[in-house]
């Protein structure tokens, strides 16, 4: 009975539409969100970084920071949904897509900044200091030794954050967005399928799948930054190798090219 | 040895705080060209920070540091329980110039850990090589053709080039040039810390500071990194090196200083340190780790 109704979700080209249009406002808000987030969450992060430091000028945007910090994590999104919804960005013709966007892009990247700066605090100071001492300036060191160490340690954490948003995103259904997990109410709502199970279990699998593929390829980017880590075993070794012979001969042949356009 | 150079860096009445903590309480030492200068004393006595403060990772409080006959660092101090103001920051390229020409090596190796051990050593050259060549094209953009000096470095390519050879040629000599590829992670301790004087030694310093070098290895690994800390000194580079091993520093130093409660205390050649210590304290720590 209950497959049958499931199969009726799929098959109907009316709720099934319904339901695949819901997916991509959901996807939307949250692949715009996380965009957002990500650089939101980077500023926010440098910021406090740099204010930690003693940068020069860092105090007025460190105060900022912290009441933006202070304020998202303290209260619950739904409450800032509705705020930026009926309130701030209450403007006749404005897209709600957007405000959700904006919505969970702020308030994501709080989340993201506190993270991030965790993973740069996390790296050993005397990474940065090794690089100080051979003559390299702070931007250097931090741009090329501590942070790609920071983001190996921050990818599991930005990786949930990313697929907790994913799934919050369902409470934009509270502000009349037609989200997948609206969707899913409105057909199960309605005179001719007239339970809420089938296109409720309808909609977790396309939230499954969606986490599902996000949690592989977090998995996949977290390998790629532990290449440093891992005891390499005589294959890796060897693909190391002929990565670096590679480069090498570049080098030489770059250099070599040079000398000829010279001598000509 | 008993070389006598000319006077390297001068530091006069160095004096370091940390909050109310005194750790440095004006040390004055004048460095000369090619010494090796030991510096032994209890933990807690100032050595590392004197190391630290020497390619100024840590900023002074107070004291003139001298490289050369330029002044890097001056801040008088205001007296005994005074209010010390804050010295003002050294301009970054100054400082950062200052720095290339003085190696350090760390207790704890710190090797990048994201870089194989051969870009490890070829970084900074290549980074700081692309860094001038960007500004010497720049001044001679505003100087509109000016003579390209002789031998000067003209390209990336040759920058690159000259960072891997030398690199690779290091690597050759402390025996680890199959090593190349593989991530510091995978290194035992000794390897480590041969790679980090290497590392350092990319930059072709004058100087090279070394702050407890054997200090985080295994004893087997101890000798290896000694052996090349020799090496470097029989080859005539001037070095400072913060160490607990006293036989080395009887062996290796032409000057050992020693110093306790911020200052040193007394100096001399190892002979003389070892050999009839005057000073009591001196006396007392070595019974205690001889």
């Amino acid at each position: 009975m209950l497959f049958q109704q499931i199969w009726e979700v799929f098959s109907t080209s009316e709720y099934i539409t319904l339901v695949l249009e819901g997916f991509r406002t959901t996807l939307i808000i949250a692949v715009g969100a996380s965009l957002l987030g990500l650089v939101l969450g980077t500023i926010v992060a440098v910021v406090k970084i740099a204010a930690q430091k003693g940068g020069r000028g860092m105090i007025i945007p460190n105060i900022i920071c912290d009441v933006y910090l202070t304020i998202i994590r303290g209260t619950p999104v739904a409450l800032q949904l509705f705020i930026m919804a009926f309130a701030i960005l209450a403007i006749r013709g404005f897209p709600l897509e957007l405000t959700a966007i904006l919505t969970f892009g702020i308030n994501s990247g709080a989340y993201v900044a506190e993270s991030l700066r965790g993973g740069i605090q996390s790296v050993d100071a005397g990474q940065t200091e090794a690089a100080r001492s051979l003559g390299l300036g702070e931007g250097q060191a931090m741009l090329h030794i501590v942070i790609p160490q920071a983001i190996k340690n921050v990818i599991p954490a930005i990786g949930n954050e990313l697929i907790a948003l994913l799934k919050e995103t369902s409470i934009v259904s509270m502000v009349g967005i037609i989200d997948l997990t609206f969707s899913a109410r409105i057909i199960g709502s309605g005179s001719e399928m007239a339970t809420y199970l089938a296109p409720m279990i309808v909609a977790a699998l396309f939230y499954l799948a969606v986490v599902y593929l996000l949690v592989l390829i977090i998995r996949i980017i977290e390998k790629k930054f532990k290449q440093s880590e891992q005891h390499i075993d005589e294959k890796k070794m060897e693909k190391c190798r002929l990565r670096m012979e590679k480069r090498l001969r570049a080098i030489d042949a770059r250099y070599e090219k040079t000398v000829a356009r010279k001598e000509v | 040895m008993g070389d006598t150079g000319d006077i390297m860096i001068d530091v006069k009445d160095l004096h370091k705080s940390f909050g109310h903590n005194t750790v440095l309480n004006g040390v004055d030492i004048s460095i000369r060209r090619g010494e090796k200068i030991a510096v032994i004393g209890p933990s807690g006595s100032g050595k590392s920070t004197f190391l630290r403060c020497l390619n100024l990772l840590e900023q002074p409080t107070a004291g003139v540091i001298c490289f050369e006959g330029d002044e890097i660092f001056s801040a008088p101090f205001a007296g005994e329980g005074e209010r010390q103001k804050r010295p003002r920051p050294i301009p970054s390229r100054k400082l950062n110039a200052y720095r290339q020409q003085m190696g350090m090596v760390f207790q704890h190796f710190n090797l990048f850990n994201n870089l194989t051990v051969l870009e490890n050593i070829m970084f900074a050259p290549v980074k700081l090589g692309k860094q001038k060549l960007r500004r010497e094209r720049r001044l001679r953009l505003f100087s509109r053709g000016g003579e390209v000096p002789a031998g000067a470095v003209s390209s990336v390519a040759q920058i690159e080039k000259e960072a891997k050879d030398r690199a690779l040629a290091l690597l050759e000599r402390i025996g680890l040039a199959d090593k190349a590829s593989a991530y510091p992670s995978t290194l035992s301790g000794g390897q480590r810390q041969r790679i980090a004087i290497v590392r350092a030694l990319a930059m072709n310093p004058k100087v090279m500071l070394f702050d407890e070098p054997t200090s985080a290895l295994d004893p087997e690994m101890v000798g290896e990194v000694l052996a090349l800390i020799k090496e470097l000194a029989s080859e005539g580079m001037t070095m400072v090196i913060v160490t607990h091993e006293m036989g080395f520093a009887r062996e290796v130093a032409t000057r050992v200083l020693f110093m306790d409660g911020g200052k040193i205390q007394e100096q001399g050649t190892p002979e003389h340190i070892f050999g009839e210590p005057t000073n009591d304290r001196l006396k007392d720590f070595l019974s205690k780790v001889l």
